[in-house]
């Protein structure tokens, strides 16, 4: 993890044409990045895409950050907007991510956590495209509701309903799937 | 079953969040105490809890980041409009300028000639000295002008939403 300063510093030599201090942002943010194109989109090719442009536009439009926020709410802001516009172009049917998580793997532990995913990503279905997007956001490792609200470019207040929904939702949803399944063993 | 209030459930999923304390943790505690529809509720959000929060970050290819900078050099390709959204537009430009053409053609505009003449209007007339020369308007040329305004918006079009983009989402797979 880079600190602000060594962050600040990479951006000042960007700036002053110094393009391969560039390479250590896109290696510091690239998970980051990714994971929430691959949110958006359920797709890792276009997610990658979709990450690798996002971080292009950053790069261009570097000047026009004021550093008022961390530099990487700013990118991650750049990330979900390129993402989301990736999203309209391509309406192709999406790859299920949890398709991804399951891997190759067939001991006990795999196959629950396959199981967690199919029950999740089937009462994901039932949520409106943005809730399912700010719960998903919220649930990324590190983020907080205020950054989840900035990347989204919404009110902090509506993120909080939204996020406060969908569990709600998500919660019955579960409960409603898991007892369907238990009828059926 | 008691019926949940939005407080409650409020309190539920800050308590998850870890945002609880004090009074209002306590008060919750003694209320789980007494209620087990609400410990059953905390169990069901608890699920939601463990199942996302148990996602954790995807990384990319390996070369992501070497690509990225192999990359820097070109416009973004979100840059462009879509190639859908390109050719709508690009149809809607060659259909206005087959329409110019055809009213052309039909003749509307050979009889659409004369001056101009800038004098008889008071305020110039009484401003502007020496007077203003008569401007002379040929409506046929004016159309073919924007016949050709319309060609080169036309070629844009096609430049920036269909071709650019196509050529380099080729040379990125290419690179891949």
């Amino acid at each position: 993890m880079i600190s602000l300063q060594e962050e600040n510093a990479l951006i000042d030599q960007v700036l002053g044409g110094k393009q391969e201090a560039y390479a250590r942002l896109v290696d510091q943010y690239k998970s980051y990045a990714f994971t929430i194109a691959l949110k958006i989109l359920n797709n890792r090719p276009d997610a990658e895409e979709a990450a690798q442009d996002g971080f292009i536009k950053a790069f261009h439009y570097l000047k026009s950050f004021n550093r008022k926020a961390r530099f990487s709410t700013w990118l991650y802001r750049i990330i979900f907007n390129t993402a989301i516009s990736y999203k309209r172009k391509n309406r192709h049917p999406m790859e299920s991510l949890e398709h991804h998580d399951r891997g190759g793997d067939t001991d006990e532990s795999a196959l629950e956590s396959a199981d967690k995913s199919a029950f999740i990503a089937k009462a994901m279905e039932q949520l409106n495209e943005a809730d399912r997007m700010a719960i998903q956001l919220y649930y990324i490792r590190e983020f907080s509701l205020e950054e989840v609200a900035e990347m989204m470019g919404q009110r902090m207040n509506t993120l909080k309903v939204r996020v406060h929904r969908a569990r709600q939702r998500l919660a019955d949803e579960l409960t409603r799937i898991l007892k369907e399944e238990a009828l059926t063993l | 079953m008691e019926k949940m209030t939005n407080d409650q459930e409020e309190s539920l999923q800050d308590f998850l969040d870890g945002k609880l304390e004090g009074a209002s943790l306590q008060q919750l505690k003694r209320e789980l105490e007494g209620s087990p529809a609400l410990q059953q509720r905390l169990e069901e959000l608890r699920r939601v809890h463990t199942f996302l929060g148990s996602k954790t970050l995807q990384s990319p290819s390996p070369r992501f980041v070497e690509r990225v900078m192999q990359n820097l050099s070109k416009a973004p390709l979100s840059y462009y409009a879509s190639p859908k959204n390109g050719l709508m537009l690009l149809v809607g430009v060659m259909i206005a300028s087959g329409m110019l053409v055809m009213v052309i053609s039909a003749g509307t505009f050979d009889q659409i000639t004369g001056l101009i003449t800038f004098d008889e209007i008071v305020p110039v007339k009484k401003y502007v000295t020496p007077s203003i020369p008569a401007l002379h308007i040929n409506g046929k040329l004016l159309m073919k002008v924007l016949i050709g305004i319309n060609l080169v918006l036309a070629f844009l079009v096609l430049d920036r939403t269909i071709l650019r983009p196509l050529f380099q989402r080729r040379a990125g797979s290419h690179s891949l």
